[in-house]
């Protein structure tokens, strides 16, 4: 039996549906109700619904075999995991984004307003760019219009909210789309199924 | 009087009875080290975060993370001869998936001196015995990093596009590593050769045919004679030493072998260990190294399971019951070699008999 953790929310469905074209169907896991759990003797997979940010610590911990999970968060939170596999879905962009006639200037500090300050540290490390990380937990946008942070760094599908809110792109840090990612230990033991189900998916792919 | 012993102390116990078998003695040190012994070999550490403090006369100290890196500093070289030693101590880290300092007992072994191919099995061999010893259900998953070091050498590689080859290789990541070849524009006829050493799982007894179906002819002659040594050499108890390429450690304080074990139902690795010259040459020291830790932190989660029972009986008295049959009973059972716990209410633990001997009767 495989334990899989998908992310709740279109990325997840998504995967799903990739999953049940490559023969690891669950019906129970289409039914309208309010369960986290699902379960198929037959094709040996029991999938649960989880918050996409703790995809890596269900897998990490071995609460799950396998995950699905964007490269934003695996980039942001480092988890010692296996990553098997690029879906080639949920694919956007961490970006920089700020006001149009944002002008940078190295004379002082960057003030740089983020969710994901390991991401955004670890990209104006490689620049020598001195910055302040501000963490935020969401409306990110909102940052630089009040004056909070000189730009932010942030993931950007079709970059529509950071233009209704004045801003635009001024750098893209990554490419981010979801990956399976698999715990090493659970690999170890569960080989062939994990990378049937891997090359499974991958010809779903291409 | 049968000694009762905790799982976890059976295991020590019969650890260290299997490496004193195998001509090793303990290493017994002190729970602080200078800070400075680990700064100078950070990467060598599992967590770069050491818990530091001033003592009385200014020196930085450290709660020692490590406990290798103390044996290396005390170790000596005489031709022939190999110096080897075993501990069980604890050390003060951050553990591995909760990111918070944590005080880990460890046991392992060290083996350092003039080492041959039989030295080196043996260090492996007891990494076999002592992962079987944990469950049988595990698997020791073996590499050699001369394979990757053979690799990034042909591809000329420079140090920040070798680091990242690394980091990609252990997580078992195809598509980036695609990436990064394209990008570097190195022979994409090694990072087909890359791929199927990844995806190669076999035992060590078959790791050097396996190798020659692969035709790698960049691979170091002498990583392969090490590896067709380790396969003569290894017997049918360690047939759970597998090949996996995505096992690595840090190339400047480890050549050669490199090995993590693991043991089914627990989610990351119980032992790690590998053949440390690097860091010996580092630390200005003569010879070869190779040695394991057992992270006793990650066992408590099997450990802790076996020990589900709080006791064996809980004897129940109250106020109407005379203290001498109190006594006489704890002492009775006792000597029928169960645990007693006398309670005047029961306390919520799991025993596997209830006594009940309230009102002063006993009617057992």
């Amino acid at each position: 039996m495989l334990d899989i953790a998908l992310p709740k929310g279109r990325l997840g469905d998504r995967v799903y549906g990739m999953l049940k074209m490559a023969g690891y169907e669950c019906p129970s896991i289409e039914q309208p109700d309010r369960r986290l759990i699902f379960e198929n003797p037959e094709t040996g997979v029991r999938y649960f619904w989880v918050k996409p940010s703790d995809v890596t610590i269900y897998v990490e911990h071995g609460a799950a075999d396998l995950g699905i999970a964007g490269k934003d968060i695996l980039l942001e939170n480092r988890p010692e995991l296996f990553e098997l596999l690029d879906l080639k879905t949920g694919i956007c962009r961490m970006a920089v984004a700020g006001p149009g006639d944002f002008r940078d200037s190295r004379e002082r500090t960057l003030r740089v307003a983020t969710k994901f300050p390991h991401i955004a540290g670890s990209f104006y490390a490689e620049k020598s760019r001195d910055v302040e990380l501000i963490k935020l937990n969401g409306s990110i946008e909102l940052a630089p219009i009040l004056g909070l942070s000189d730009v932010i760094v942030d993931i950007v599908e079709t970059g529509k909210t950071l233009a209704e809110n004045g801003l635009t792109v001024l750098e893209t840090v990554c490419p981010i789309s979801a990956r399976l990612v698999a715990n090493p230990a659970s690999f170890r033991f569960k080989t062939e199924e994990i990378d049937t189900l891997a090359r499974k998916l991958e010809e779903q792919i291409s | 009087m049968e000694i009762t012993l905790k799982e976890h102390e059976k295991l020590l116990y019969t650890l260290r009875e299997l490496y004193r078998q195998y001509g090793y003695h303990s290493f017994r040190m002190s729970k602080f080290e200078k800070y400075e012994l680990y700064a100078r070999n950070k990467d060598f550490l599992v967590s770069d975060r050491v818990i530091t403090f001033n003592d009385m006369n200014g020196d930085l100290l450290a709660l020692k993370p490590d406990v290798t890196l103390s044996i290396v500093r005390n170790a000596s070289f005489r031709p022939g001869w190999k110096q080897k030693l075993y501990y069980q101590e604890n050390v003060y880290r951050p553990s591995g998936s909760s990111r918070q300092f944590r005080e880990i007992m460890q046991c392992g072994l060290e083996c350092i001196g003039d080492l041959d191919s039989y030295d080196l099995y043996e260090v492996l061999h007891l990494a076999v015995k002592s992962l079987r010893t944990i469950s049988e259900k595990s698997v020791l998953s073996v590499s050699h990093l001369g394979i990757l070091k053979s690799l990034l050498a042909v591809l000329g590689a420079n140090d920040e596009a070798q680091a990242e080859l690394m980091q990609l290789v252990a997580a078992r990541n195809l598509h980036e590593l695609a990436a990064l070849f394209t990008r570097e524009g190195w022979n994409m006829a090694r990072l087909k050769d890359l791929e199927a050493l990844l995806r190669l799982s076999c035992s060590v007894k078959e790791l050097p045919a396996e190798l020659n179906a692969l035709h790698l002819d960049w691979l170091n002659p002498s990583v392969r004679t090490e590896l067709e040594d380790l396969s003569a050499l290894a017997c049918e108890e360690d047939s759970i030493l597998c090949f996996d390429l995505s096992v690595i450690n840090d190339i400047h304080y480890y050549n050669g072998i490199v090995f993590q074990g693991f043991v089914q139902d627990l989610y990351e690795k119980v032992l790690s260990g590998g053949r440390y010259d690097s860091l010996l040459a580092r630390m200005q020291r003569k010879g070869s190294a190779m040695g394991f830790a057992i992270y006793f932190g990650v066992l408590e989660q099997i450990l802790r399971k076996a020990e589900s029972w709080d006791g064996d009986l809980l004897l129940l008295y109250d106020e109407r019951t005379p203290l001498t049959l109190v006594r006489d009973m704890v002492e009775q059972k006792q000597r029928e070699g169960c645990s007693v716990s006398a309670q005047r209410c029961a306390d919520g633990g799991r025993y596997h008999e209830i006594l009940d001997i309230r009102g002063g009767k006993n009617d057992a």
